[in-house]
Protein backbone atom coordinates (compact mmCIF):
# COMPACT_ATOMS: atom_id res chain seq x y z
CA UNK A 1 0.00 0.00 0.00
CA UNK A 2 1.30 2.93 -1.22
CA UNK A 3 2.38 5.70 1.50
CA UNK A 4 0.80 9.20 0.29
CA UNK A 5 0.86 10.80 4.05
CA UNK A 6 4.56 10.53 4.11
CA UNK A 7 5.06 11.69 0.34
CA UNK A 8 2.58 14.46 0.77
CA UNK A 9 4.30 15.72 4.15
CA UNK A 10 7.55 15.32 2.70
CA UNK A 11 6.01 17.66 -0.14
CA UNK A 12 4.78 20.06 2.26
CA UNK A 13 8.42 20.63 3.59
CA UNK A 14 9.23 21.49 0.10
CA UNK A 15 12.20 18.60 0.55
CA UNK A 16 13.10 15.99 -2.17
CA UNK A 17 13.66 12.08 -2.00
CA UNK A 18 16.96 12.59 -1.88
CA UNK A 19 17.38 15.36 1.18
CA UNK A 20 14.55 12.99 3.69
CA UNK A 21 17.19 10.40 2.44
CA UNK A 22 20.33 12.19 3.72
CA UNK A 23 18.58 13.32 6.88
CA UNK A 24 17.38 9.78 7.34
CA UNK A 25 20.45 8.40 7.07
CA UNK A 26 19.30 5.74 3.64
CA UNK A 27 19.22 6.09 0.06
CA UNK A 28 16.53 7.60 -1.89
CA UNK A 29 15.57 4.47 -3.68
CA UNK A 30 14.81 3.05 -0.42
CA UNK A 31 12.84 6.29 0.35
CA UNK A 32 10.60 5.59 -3.11
CA UNK A 33 10.57 2.25 -1.67
CA UNK A 34 8.83 2.96 1.40
CA UNK A 35 6.48 5.30 -0.55
CA UNK A 36 5.57 3.25 -3.50
CA UNK A 37 4.55 0.81 -0.91
CA UNK A 38 7.28 -1.99 -2.16
CA UNK A 39 9.54 -1.49 1.24
CA UNK A 40 8.46 -2.13 4.74
CA UNK A 41 10.73 -0.32 6.90
CA UNK A 42 12.22 -1.54 10.09
CA UNK A 43 10.74 0.54 13.35
CA UNK A 44 13.82 2.50 13.50
CA UNK A 45 13.66 3.38 9.97
CA UNK A 46 10.29 4.65 10.57
CA UNK A 47 11.41 6.65 13.52
CA UNK A 48 14.00 8.79 11.95
CA UNK A 49 11.85 9.32 8.93
CA UNK A 50 9.08 10.92 11.22
CA UNK A 51 12.14 12.47 13.08
CA UNK A 52 12.98 14.22 9.53
CA UNK A 53 9.50 15.19 8.84
CA UNK A 54 9.00 17.02 12.66
CA UNK A 55 5.46 14.48 12.72
CA UNK A 56 4.96 11.18 15.10
CA UNK A 57 4.57 7.82 13.81
CA UNK A 58 0.83 8.13 13.75
CA UNK A 59 0.73 10.44 11.35
CA UNK A 60 2.92 8.87 8.98
CA UNK A 61 2.30 5.19 9.67
CA UNK A 62 -1.39 4.51 11.27
CA UNK A 63 -4.60 3.96 8.97
CA UNK A 64 -8.00 4.67 10.62
CA UNK A 65 -8.85 1.51 8.85
CA UNK A 66 -6.65 -0.20 11.39
CA UNK A 67 -8.63 0.12 14.32
CA UNK A 68 -11.58 -1.35 12.92
CA UNK A 69 -12.40 -5.02 13.29
CA UNK B 1 2.24 -28.60 0.90
CA UNK B 2 1.48 -25.27 2.50
CA UNK B 3 3.43 -22.39 0.29
CA UNK B 4 2.60 -19.88 2.88
CA UNK B 5 5.89 -18.33 4.75
CA UNK B 6 5.36 -20.41 8.07
CA UNK B 7 8.14 -18.06 9.83
CA UNK B 8 7.40 -14.71 11.49
CA UNK B 9 9.45 -11.76 10.67
CA UNK B 10 12.44 -12.63 13.73
CA UNK B 11 12.26 -16.26 12.13
CA UNK B 12 12.84 -15.23 9.01
CA UNK B 13 15.63 -12.58 9.86
CA UNK B 14 17.39 -15.30 11.58
CA UNK B 15 17.04 -17.48 8.25
CA UNK B 16 18.57 -14.84 6.22
CA UNK B 17 21.43 -14.37 8.40
CA UNK B 18 22.04 -18.37 8.29
CA UNK B 19 21.78 -19.14 4.54
CA UNK B 20 24.29 -15.62 4.17
CA UNK B 21 26.79 -17.54 6.77
CA UNK B 22 26.25 -20.48 4.32
CA UNK B 23 26.30 -19.28 1.27
CA UNK B 24 29.63 -17.25 2.42
CA UNK B 25 31.37 -20.52 4.21
CA UNK B 26 30.47 -22.57 0.75
CA UNK B 27 32.30 -19.74 -1.08
CA UNK B 28 35.66 -19.48 0.31
CA UNK B 29 35.52 -23.16 1.44
CA UNK B 30 35.19 -23.63 -2.14
CA UNK B 31 37.81 -21.54 -3.49
CA UNK B 32 40.23 -22.52 -1.04
CA UNK B 33 39.60 -26.15 -1.90
CA UNK B 34 40.44 -25.14 -5.13
CA UNK B 35 43.65 -23.32 -4.15
CA UNK B 36 44.94 -26.55 -2.36
CA UNK B 37 44.03 -28.89 -5.53
CA UNK B 38 45.02 -27.03 -7.99
CA UNK B 39 48.58 -25.40 -6.41
CA UNK B 40 49.59 -27.47 -3.83
CA UNK B 41 48.74 -30.82 -5.27
CA UNK B 42 48.80 -30.28 -8.86
CA UNK B 43 45.38 -31.75 -9.59
CA UNK B 44 44.78 -31.76 -13.77
CA UNK B 45 41.81 -29.21 -14.36
CA UNK B 46 39.67 -31.71 -15.59
CA UNK B 47 38.93 -32.86 -11.68
CA UNK B 48 38.25 -30.00 -10.30
CA UNK B 49 36.32 -28.41 -13.30
CA UNK B 50 32.99 -29.15 -10.74
CA UNK B 51 34.04 -27.29 -8.40
CA UNK B 52 35.53 -24.33 -10.64
CA UNK B 53 32.27 -24.41 -12.53
CA UNK B 54 30.19 -23.88 -9.14
CA UNK B 55 32.28 -21.40 -7.85
CA UNK B 56 32.53 -18.99 -10.90
CA UNK B 57 28.59 -18.99 -11.41
CA UNK B 58 28.30 -18.53 -7.39
CA UNK B 59 31.04 -15.27 -8.05
CA UNK B 60 29.35 -13.95 -11.19
CA UNK B 61 25.95 -14.38 -9.67
CA UNK B 62 26.96 -12.55 -6.33
CA UNK B 63 28.61 -9.73 -7.98
CA UNK B 64 25.86 -8.93 -11.11
CA UNK B 65 23.25 -9.29 -8.37
CA UNK B 66 24.81 -6.23 -6.41
CA UNK B 67 25.86 -4.51 -9.16
CA UNK B 68 22.33 -4.38 -10.61
CA UNK B 69 20.74 -3.26 -7.23
CA UNK B 70 23.09 -0.72 -7.15
CA UNK B 71 25.04 -2.46 -4.40
CA UNK B 72 28.92 -2.53 -3.98
CA UNK B 73 30.14 -3.66 -0.65
CA UNK B 74 29.56 -3.44 3.25
CA UNK B 75 32.38 -1.70 4.16
CA UNK B 76 34.29 -0.54 1.07
CA UNK B 77 34.34 2.17 -0.95
CA UNK B 78 34.28 1.59 -4.75
CA UNK B 79 37.00 3.83 -5.43
CA UNK B 80 40.58 3.77 -6.96
CA UNK B 81 42.08 3.48 -3.43
CA UNK B 82 39.96 0.56 -2.50
CA UNK B 83 40.46 -0.99 -5.82
CA UNK B 84 44.70 -0.53 -5.42
CA UNK B 85 44.48 -2.00 -2.09
CA UNK B 86 42.21 -5.46 -2.65
CA UNK B 87 44.42 -6.34 -5.77
CA UNK B 88 47.55 -6.13 -3.91
CA UNK B 89 46.44 -8.06 -1.17
CA UNK B 90 44.82 -10.81 -4.02
CA UNK B 91 48.08 -10.57 -5.92
CA UNK B 92 50.58 -11.03 -3.06
CA UNK B 93 48.02 -14.04 -1.16
CA UNK B 94 48.05 -15.28 -4.85
CA UNK B 95 51.66 -15.16 -5.45
CA UNK B 96 52.57 -17.01 -2.18
CA UNK B 97 50.10 -19.85 -2.95
CA UNK B 98 52.17 -20.33 -6.15
CA UNK B 99 55.44 -19.66 -4.47
CA UNK B 100 55.04 -22.20 -1.91
CA UNK B 101 52.68 -24.80 -4.28
CA UNK B 102 55.92 -24.82 -6.37
CA UNK B 103 58.55 -25.09 -4.11
CA UNK B 104 56.55 -28.00 -2.87
CA UNK B 105 56.18 -29.88 -6.00
CA UNK B 106 59.67 -29.24 -7.33
CA UNK B 107 62.21 -28.99 -4.67
CA UNK B 108 65.84 -28.07 -5.28
CA UNK B 109 64.24 -24.87 -7.30
CA UNK B 110 63.36 -22.54 -5.13
CA UNK B 111 64.79 -19.36 -7.43
CA UNK B 112 62.34 -20.42 -9.83
CA UNK B 113 59.44 -21.35 -7.67
CA UNK B 114 59.85 -17.93 -6.14
CA UNK B 115 60.22 -15.97 -10.10
CA UNK B 116 56.94 -18.11 -10.98
CA UNK B 117 55.25 -16.75 -7.59
CA UNK B 118 56.07 -13.09 -8.05
CA UNK B 119 55.22 -13.38 -11.93
CA UNK B 120 52.19 -14.83 -11.11
CA UNK B 121 51.34 -11.91 -8.35
CA UNK B 122 52.14 -9.33 -10.61
CA UNK B 123 49.39 -10.61 -13.75
CA UNK B 124 47.07 -11.46 -10.78
CA UNK B 125 47.12 -8.06 -9.43
CA UNK B 126 46.62 -6.47 -13.26
CA UNK B 127 43.48 -8.52 -13.77
CA UNK B 128 42.31 -7.89 -10.56
CA UNK B 129 42.61 -3.99 -10.53
CA UNK B 130 41.41 -3.54 -14.60
CA UNK B 131 38.38 -6.05 -13.19
CA UNK B 132 37.36 -4.43 -9.96
CA UNK B 133 37.83 -0.65 -12.12
CA UNK B 134 35.59 -1.51 -14.75
CA UNK B 135 32.65 -3.18 -12.04
CA UNK B 136 33.30 -0.40 -10.31
CA UNK B 137 32.78 1.81 -12.87
CA UNK B 138 29.20 0.18 -13.76
CA UNK B 139 28.32 0.38 -10.00
CA UNK B 140 28.67 4.48 -10.26
CA UNK B 141 26.87 4.54 -13.15
CA UNK B 142 24.40 2.39 -11.75
CA UNK B 143 24.44 3.95 -8.61
CA UNK B 144 23.57 7.51 -10.23
CA UNK B 145 20.46 6.07 -12.33
CA UNK B 146 18.78 4.31 -9.39
CA UNK B 147 19.56 7.67 -6.94
CA UNK B 148 17.94 9.89 -9.37
CA UNK B 149 15.44 11.79 -8.34
CA UNK B 150 11.78 11.14 -9.78
CA UNK B 151 9.21 14.39 -10.16
CA UNK B 152 6.58 14.65 -7.53
CA UNK B 153 3.29 14.77 -9.20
Amino acid sequence: MKNMKMKFRRMDLGMSQTELAEKAGVTRQTIGLIEAGDFNPSLNLCISICVALGVTLNDLFWEDSYGQA
Amino acid sequence: MDKRNQLDERQEQIVLKIEHNGCWFAFWALLVALIVEQFIFGFDFKYIAGEWIIFMILAVYLCSACLKNGIWDRHLKANGKTNLIVSAVAAVAFGVVMAVGSAVRYPGHLTGSLAGGLISAVCVFVLIFVCLSILARSYRKRQQEMEQEPEDE
